[in-house]
């Protein structure tokens, strides 16, 4: 998406008088990393995504600056925890290195998880909060 | 290698609980590989679903199901450039797109 503020008013275009906008974005803030074994969950450290972080910040002003101009108004939101299992170290980097390609992965963290979950079956989880809102339509 | 995404279905409870999909024209932004337009499509009249990865929009269509295929549509373009009708839809979702 090249701009959000010409994505919104798009949609805006796109729809009906009373129509809703649902808008689904990863809360600012690192992801926890966790091991899971035998109903245990070992904490592994946070992910790094302060250049994904940047963005949504940055996003979330444009937003805010088009519900400012009376397109949309802000009816509900929440928050969410999003979780993402893995069967191995090896399935969670596969997966980052395809989806997550502005996150930063240390390499003590690859570590960590692989010391805890090499030697015994587990998953690897990752733990994501996800902002959830209802947007309503405005007729200008 | 496997992986499973939101078993705790957090993410279909949410969206529910915001917006009712029942007999509404949806318009998806960012549909991927339509992950998130299985947890609504069954309930709408129908979705255009975009998304500007060419991959995504194969796995998707791949995947689309039998029950889902006169109502659901994958268009491999972005929302800014793509021909959508004036008031065309009740319900828009930026699925992890903002």
């Amino acid at each position: 998406m090249t701009g959000v503020v010409d994505a919104l008013l798009r949609i805006h275009t796109a729809l009906r008088p009373g129509g809703v906008l649902l808008d689904l974005h990863p809360e600012p803030v690192p992801p926890r990393v966790e091991a899971h074994q035998d109903g245990r969950a070992t904490d592994v450290g946070l992910l790094d995504t302060a250049a994904n972080e940047t963005k949504v910040i940055a996003a979330r002003a444009k937003l805010a600056s088009v519900i400012g101009s009376g397109l949309f108004v802000k009816t509900r939101s929440t928050t969410f925890e999003f979780r993402y299992y893995f069967d191995s170290v090896d399935t969670w980097l596969a997966y980052m290195a395809d989806r997550w390609v502005d996150a930063t992965i240390d390499p003590d963290l690859v570590s960590r998880a692989r010391q805890l979950l090499e030697p015994a079956p587990g998953e690897l989880v990752l733990r994501e909060q996800v902002y959830a809102s209802r947007l309503e339509r405005l007729s200008r | 290698m496997s992986h499973r995404l939101d078993p705790e279905a957090n993410e279909t409870r949410v969206i529910h609980d915001l917006v009712s999909f029942t007999a509404k024209d949806v318009l998806e932004i960012g549909s991927g590989e339509g992950r998130l337009t299985w947890r609504f499509a069954d309930h709408a009249r129908s979705v255009l679903a975009l998304d500007v990865n060419p991959t995504r929009i194969a796995v998707a269509l791949d995947d689309l199901p039998d029950r889902l295929r006169s109502k659901v549509t994958f268009r491999l373009a972005d929302v800014i450039t793509a021909d959508l009708p004036v008031a065309g839809f009740d319900v828009a979702v930026l699925s992890w797109s903002l």
